[in-house]
């Protein structure tokens, strides 16, 4: 990664003081702290919501182990047929030993696609989509955001992006995960398995005069994937020293 | 004057996200002027200038619990403050353009008496930049772009940019030093 140029002090200092001199503008703050509250409250429901489902989980998981025979009803004494001891609990079937659930699975033609705008995108993907801002605010570039529902969980960001440079056009389509790895399209997941590039997994084909590449990378605890289109051959590497800082 | 404690804002900003809402009130304390200022630039009138601050002031409120500790706070709030302006123009069908005059025209309104002169001086070395050089500057020291966002920003190459950069600071550079004496 290139090493960052440092502002010159100097000039910082000037533009300081520039800004220092004028008037604070008049601001109504009042909705924004009550946006603030509500956003507190809503996160407070969330918890509680958590909390109490896990309860009931835990509370359920009893029951039935106690319908079961799994525990004794006397408490966790050794069995008289075991003079050495407790016995430990046997796995029961399908029993995931590192304690992680597999992916669900899903077909982008099964979830619910809804055109959103770069606040909202900002807002569901946050620090990790920071680099897309250059794209909806350049005079080089256009962008499009969609997100992607399973039931009423945001499950994947899209955003189709396409930036001129120079004499040649980029176009791409980029899937950032939201699931933290709960679930996954299965139309993407082969583009985990492409070649090892520097800095990501990718094959790039020559078709119809265009380069097509196909991309996978993890960056800023986000999966992302990439379908990229350009005239250019080092279109797609564009795209990605914005987005992935390469 | 002292600097622009970016640790203080992400601190404000860290507070915002654990629902302080006193939070807000240092925020436009510490950058109201620079926020306006964007603003105003964009859109050219202070009553829209005001409103659009406004507007980032719930947009901040809003999205504080995704800001990632660590990164770039004053960025952030800036790109806000811009894409809102932005977004104003376009529902008004107007060309959503930054007109770099109207950013560098603070002293002209609403501006301390105290500090008139040296904000002048400041104005006028930026008047004698081509206009490539005064984009380089407004870029760097108003929306605090680093030079991957300047290079995305203009299409050209990370390098290209830093040697418009530099370029651009080290011309301002002289223009004040010439002016100052």
């Amino acid at each position: 990664m290139m090493k960052e140029m440092k502002k010159d002090e100097q000039i910082e200092q000037t533009f300081r003081e520039y800004f220092a001199g004028g008037e604070l503008p008049q601001v109504d703050l009042d909705a924004a702290k009550a946006e603030l509250k509500a956003a507190a409250r809503r996160r407070a429901r969330r918890k509680r919501g958590i909390v109490s489902a896990i309860l009931s989980a835990c509370a359920c998981l009893l029951v039935v182990a106690l319908t079961v025979g799994l525990l004794p009803r006397s408490g966790f004494s050794a069995s008289p047929q075991d003079p050495n001891g407790a016995e430990a609990p046997g796995q029961s079937p399908g029993f995931n030993p590192s304690g992680e659930a597999d992916p669900q699975i899903y077909s982008l033609s099964d979830v619910r696609m809804q055109p959103i705008d770069y606040s909202e995108f900002s807002s569901l993907g946050g620090d990790a989509v920071s680099a897309f801002e250059l794209f909806s605010s350049s005079r080089n570039a256009t962008a499009e955001y969609s997100v992607y529902y399973k039931g009423d969980d945001a499950v994947l960001l899209s955003a189709r992006v396409g930036l001129i440079s120079g004499m040649y056009r980029v176009r791409a389509r980029v899937y950032l995960d939201l699931s933290e790895g709960k679930s996954a399209a299965q139309e993407l997941l082969p583009y985990r398995s492409l070649k090892e590039e520097k800095g990501y997994r990718g094959e790039t084909e020559y078709l119809n005069g265009e380069y097509v590449t196909r991309a996978y990378a993890e960056r800023k605890d986000r999966e992302w994937y990439f379908d990229a289109v350009s005239q250019n051959e080092d279109g797609f590497a564009l795209i990605a020293e914005i987005l992935l800082d390469l | 004057m002292p600097p622009l404690d970016h640790g203080q804002l992400n601190q404000m900003l860290r507070d915002l996200k654990a629902g302080n809402a006193d939070a807000l009130d240092g925020i436009l304390l510490t950058l109201g002027q620079r926020m306006f200022a964007l603003a105003r630039g964009i859109v050219k009138n202070s009553a829209d200038a005001e409103d659009i601050v406004s507007e980032s002031f719930l947009k901040i409120a809003r999205g504080a619990a995704s800001f990632k500790d660590g990164t770039n706070g004053y960025a952030w709030i800036m790109r806000i403050v811009r894409n809102t302006a932005f977004d104003l123009l376009r529902k008004r069908k107007i060309a959503a353009e930054e007109d770099l005059d109207e950013f560098f025209c603070l002293s002209d309104e609403r501006y301390s008496p105290e500090r008139r002169e040296e904000a002048l001086l400041l104005e006028s070395a930026i008047g004698k930049l081509g206009e490539g050089e005064r984009r380089m500057i407004y870029y760097r020291y108003y929306l605090d772009f680093s030079v991957r966002e300047i290079a995305a920003e203009t299409g050209m190459s990370r390098s290209a940019a830093e040697r418009a950069l530099l370029s651009a600071e080290s011309k301002l550079k002289k223009y004040l030093h010439e002016r100052g004496e």
